[in-house]
């Protein structure tokens, strides 16, 4: 029966080719929409991730990465006489709007941040950011053309002051957020100062408001220490570990955004079309067969027997459909990396949902077809 | 007179959905030993196919009694008719029913392969059976790559190859021309006679009876 279930996939090239769009369309969609979800999340935490600090400390009131009240900058100074601190370096995160040389307006994220510092890498070298003077800029690559920004050297203004593309960063960039702009302290702040309402919380007290302070432990076992020591220290401050920093952004999105029930609804509808097509590719398969199940019948081959064939040719399908449709998907994250610098992630961990989905959509498939071997009346034989 | 492989009792069988006036088999009777080879004859609509239908477990009889091998079908599961007619039935189809999409040796390896054959034996058995009917050079042809009368000779060896006790044929010589019919006739006898099966054949055909030990007409649903 193994023999002719496989002769059954195999001769007509056709149908079989109709087939295995079909599936390699449901994994493929699988894996992009699994791969822009987890794109996705790793993407918003991407500035959390790309710090090298223990510790984000931020006001209490910090909802996530890009909703916090002003800390004042004096933070600065008595985080970094703590003791178990190494090192304290001040972040802000500003709204603001970019103009490029051809008039063209953008709306941007200014990072503003102490380039000479170590809080934070973007996947170029340290002296690369400390070379950026003040005015200078640095983005991700992928990021140019919604500047309308042709390169390093690149000029616009930011709130009518002057800007320029210093510096090109890799895997800087959230894929729902504003453009990123990292610069020094001193710029994001002349660009972009804090709006009225932040202002009028009056909780900044002298000096630049900011938004966080980065910190640096002295030894990689005390983070827990420090992070009490500091909210001791300063009663309205938050603490959190880079990982928990990250945790929090993360559910934020996913929660507050419901991405990833948008995506799996586009992956279901995937499936259920790819489903759709083998169904009825098989359905008719059968059809086509239904005399010789008919003898088989007759023969003494029994309904298990017929199961296990029908079942065979939708796992022949299902791995003969996978492998394009694992190929359609890889190109399309590269292709979207390539183009857009869009993160599509295909994970092993996808990349094994996806072949999952694959199989049962098929085996699913399989069993409306087989019903219709299985009942198919043995007399047929003689009643030819 | 030898022990039965296959008997049927008293049977009545009606089509779904129509009445008893229409009874296809009206008390029909036959019983046929090992070895022995029955022509069931008789006109179109007589009732002779679906003779061999309930004879062979195809069908489940309104009234009477069914035994093959000494087992009541009536007693039978679906499942289990199905495990009995490829232990101990042979069948050879009006239009051959070969599977196009396997070749003369597979097909006849098949229903050994599913009888439990291990694929060595089955293989080694398929190809001496289709060399018995003169087919071993042909036995990796596709049927459509084959003339009627080689068709029906892989169907003989298919369902020659298991050594059932029981062959049904039904109108085996209805698609071939006069002197590939005698063939096909002369070669499912002479080997079924060899192994031993008993063999019932459902056809009009005059010249089958020369090849049989016992002619059986069939009217109105009776076994005359």
């Amino acid at each position: 029966m193994r023999t002719l279930a496989l002769r059954y996939v195999f001769e007509d090239v056709p149908r079989l080719v109709a087939s295995l769009a079909g599936i390699a369309f449901a994994v493929a969609l699988v894996l992009v929409q699994t791969g822009i979800y987890s794109g996705f999340v790793r993407s918003t935490t991407l500035l959390v991730d790309n710090s090298e600090a223990d510790l984000w400390v931020a006001s209490r009131a910090m909802s996530y990465l890009e909703i916090t009240l002003p800390v004042p900058y004096s933070w600065v100074a008595r985080i970094g006489a703590l003791d178990g601190v190494q090192h304290a370096e001040p972040l802000v995160l500003r709204s603001a709007i970019w103009q490029s040389s051809d008039g063209t307006l953008d709306y941007i994220r200014v990072i503003g941040f102490e380039p000479a510092g170590s809080s934070l890498r973007l996947g170029v070298s340290p002296a690369a950011l400390t070379a950026m003077r003040h005015g200078d800029v640095a983005t991700d690559a992928a990021q140019l053309a919604s500047l309308h920004a042709a390169g390093v050297g690149a000029r616009g203004t930011i709130h009518g002051l002057p800007a320029r593309v210093a510096v090109l960063t890799q895997a800087s960039q959230p894929i729902i957020s504003p453009t990123f702009l990292y610069a020094s302290l001193d710029s994001a702040v002349a660009w972009a100062p804090l709006s009225l309402n932040e202002i009028m919380d009056g909780q900044h007290g002298s000096g630049t408001p900011l938004n966080y302070v980065l910190v640096r432990v002295r030894t990689p076992g005390s983070v827990n220490a420090v992070r009490a020591a500091i909210e001791r220290a300063l009663p309205s401050a938050r603490a959190f570990p880079r990982e928990e920093m990250a945790a929090i952004t993360r559910t934020f999105w996913v929660e507050r955004t419901k991405i990833g029930f948008l995506l799996l609804l586009g992956a279901s509808l995937g499936v259920f079309v790819g489903g759709i097509v083998v169904a009825q590719i098989l359905y008719a398969s059968v059809n086509e067969h239904l005399r010789e199940y008919g003898t088989l019948k007759a023969l003494g081959i029994g309904d298990r027997a017929l199961y296990g064939a029908i079942a065979l040719q939708a796992l022949t399908l299902a791995v003969l459909g996978y492998i394009p449709g694992l190929a359609i998907g890889i190109g399309v994250a590269a292709a979207a990396a390539a183009g857009r610098g869009t993160p599509i992630e295909i994970t092993p961990s996808g990349a094994v949902l996806a072949f999952a989905v694959a199989l049962l959509t098929c085996i699913a498939a399989a069993f409306v077809a087989v019903q219709r071997a299985v009942r198919v009346d043995p007399a047929l034989a003689f009643g030819a | 007179m030898r022990s039965a492989v296959v008997a049927g009792d008293a049977l009545y069988y009606r089509y779904p959905g129509s009445v008893a006036a229409d009874d296809v088999l009206h008390g029909a009777s036959l019983a046929v030993a090992a070895g022995e080879i029955v022509l069931v004859r008789g006109h179109s609509g007589s009732g002779k196919t679906t003779l061999l239908s309930v004879l062979a477990g195809l069908l489940s009889p309104a009234r009477g009694t069914v035994t093959v091998t000494g087992t009541d079908l009536g007693a039978l599961d679906r499942g289990a008719r199905a495990r009995l007619r490829l232990a101990k039935v042979g069948f050879v189809f009006q239009r051959f029913q070969l599977i196009a999409a396997l070749r003369a040796r597979e097909n006849v390896e098949l229903v050994l392969r599913a009888g439990g054959v291990a694929p060595r034996d089955a293989r080694r058995r398929s190809l001496e059976t289709l060399d018995a009917l003169g087919l071993g050079a042909k036995a990796e042809r596709y049927p459509r790559e084959l003339s009627g009368g080689e068709q029906q000779r892989v169907a003989i060896a298919r369902a020659l190859a298991k050594c059932p006790a029981v062959i049904f044929a039904d109108e085996p010589t209805s698609s071939l021309d006069s002197s590939s019919g005698a063939e096909a006739t002369a070669l499912l006898c002479a080997l079924a006679r060899g192994n031993g099966a008993a063999v019932v054949i459902a056809s009009h055909d005059e010249r089958i009876a020369p090849f049989v030990d016992r002619i059986v007409s069939v009217a109105d649903g009776r076994c005359g």
